[in-house]
């Protein structure tokens, strides 16, 4: 039974630091701030809420076999 | 992008004057439209018309992109700036979020992070179902975010990793309070056959949930390390750090 629970306290402890190396590792909103700004997922998105809200489009193009800048591989 | 829009598109590219020709030119352009899709300004997407980011710091580039965005805005009548908006990260409705930071390269907070959401099939978390007891998982079924854990940027390797190899193991950690819990752990092999060819050998640790009525699908939390093998044109092959958090999604 001692073993038992020692097991357990082992498993909980080991569940608890990988948690907490997650947490370190997975970056903070302030780092993401680009993920603030208002992204239309397509430009049929982007025409219909400009011409809607009434406001400009920055549209950033890149030109690349793979990837996507959303995302941020490219 | 990749919808009917790229004609539209291209037309920026072609007739406004923004892309010099083709011995000039870099493979980002940026473009101001008014409300109705109109160009208003454009710009290149380094500073000073260079075609690379070398020699210009990050704060150089932030300050370039924000000068030539004020160029655009003058020439608009915008509305007033409703409070930015709240965090917006990649996702998708089943699935995992990959977020890949690597350390060594340009300015000293590294390259940017890459955030991607990738969905995965019902199927595909059948793999990390509850274990009753310590089971072997082969790293190939965990592709789908694997497959994505790769600095951004480098020219001579912009697709996913090809080829996933190893094995993992995956062993019951307990169960409290109705929540069952596994570890997932071990090292796997990601390669690509891309330029020149690379590979990266990861470590992989992961929390999985199991809430009883949820089904065999888990909540995963996990982290992969690894060093990215690069060759420098002055260190020769260098080592990059790589660390990626994976969280299932939605949950």
């Amino acid at each position: 039974m001692i073993e038992l629970l020692f097991l357990g306290a082992l498993q909980d402890a080991e569940v608890g630091r990988i948690l907490q190396k997650y947490e370190a590792a997975r970056p903070k909103d302030s780092e993401m701030s680009i993920f603030r700004l208002d992204w239309a997922r397509s430009w049929k998105e982007a025409k219909e809420r400009a011409a809607g809200e009434k406001r400009p489009i920055l549209l950033l193009t890149v030109q690349n076999e793979h990837g996507g800048l959303y995302g941020g591989h490219c | 992008m990749r919808d009917p829009g790229d004609e539209e598109i291209r037309k920026l590219w072609d007739n406004t004057g923004v892309v010099p020709n083709r011995e000039r030119r870099t493979n980002i352009y940026v473009f101001i439209l008014d409300s109705q899709a109109r160009f208003v300004h454009g710009f290149g997407g380094f500073p000073d018309g260079a075609i690379n980011p070398s020699g210009h710091s990050s704060s150089q580039a932030a300050k370039y992109f924000r000068g030539e965005i004020e160029k655009g805005l003058r020439k608009l009548t915008v509305p007033d700036v409703q409070a930015p908006p709240s965090l917006r990260l990649p996702d998708v409705e089943s699935g995992a979020r990959v977020f890949v930071r690597t350390r060594g390269i340009g300015d000293r907070r590294g390259a940017p992070i890459v955030v991607e959401a990738v969905s995965m099939k019902s199927e595909e978390w059948d793999v990390l179902a509850h274990p009753s007891a310590q089971a072997s998982v082969d790293a190939k079924k965990l592709s789908p975010w694997l497959r994505q854990i790769y600095p951004p940027g480098f020219n001579e390797h912009l697709y996913p990793w090809e080829r996933i190899e190893g094995t993992l193991s995956l062993a019951p950690a307990g169960e409290k309070e109705g929540i069952r819990w596994a570890i997932l752990r071990g090292e796997a092999d990601l390669s690509t056959s891309e330029g020149s060819g690379r590979s990266m050998k990861v470590s992989v640790e992961a929390v999985l949930r199991y809430s009883t009525g949820e089904g065999k699908r888990p909540s995963m939390r996990a982290v992969v390390e690894g060093k990215y093998p690069r060759d420098d044109e002055f260190r020769g092959e260098i080592l990059l750090p790589v660390q990626s958090a994976v969280e299932s999604r939605p949950r």
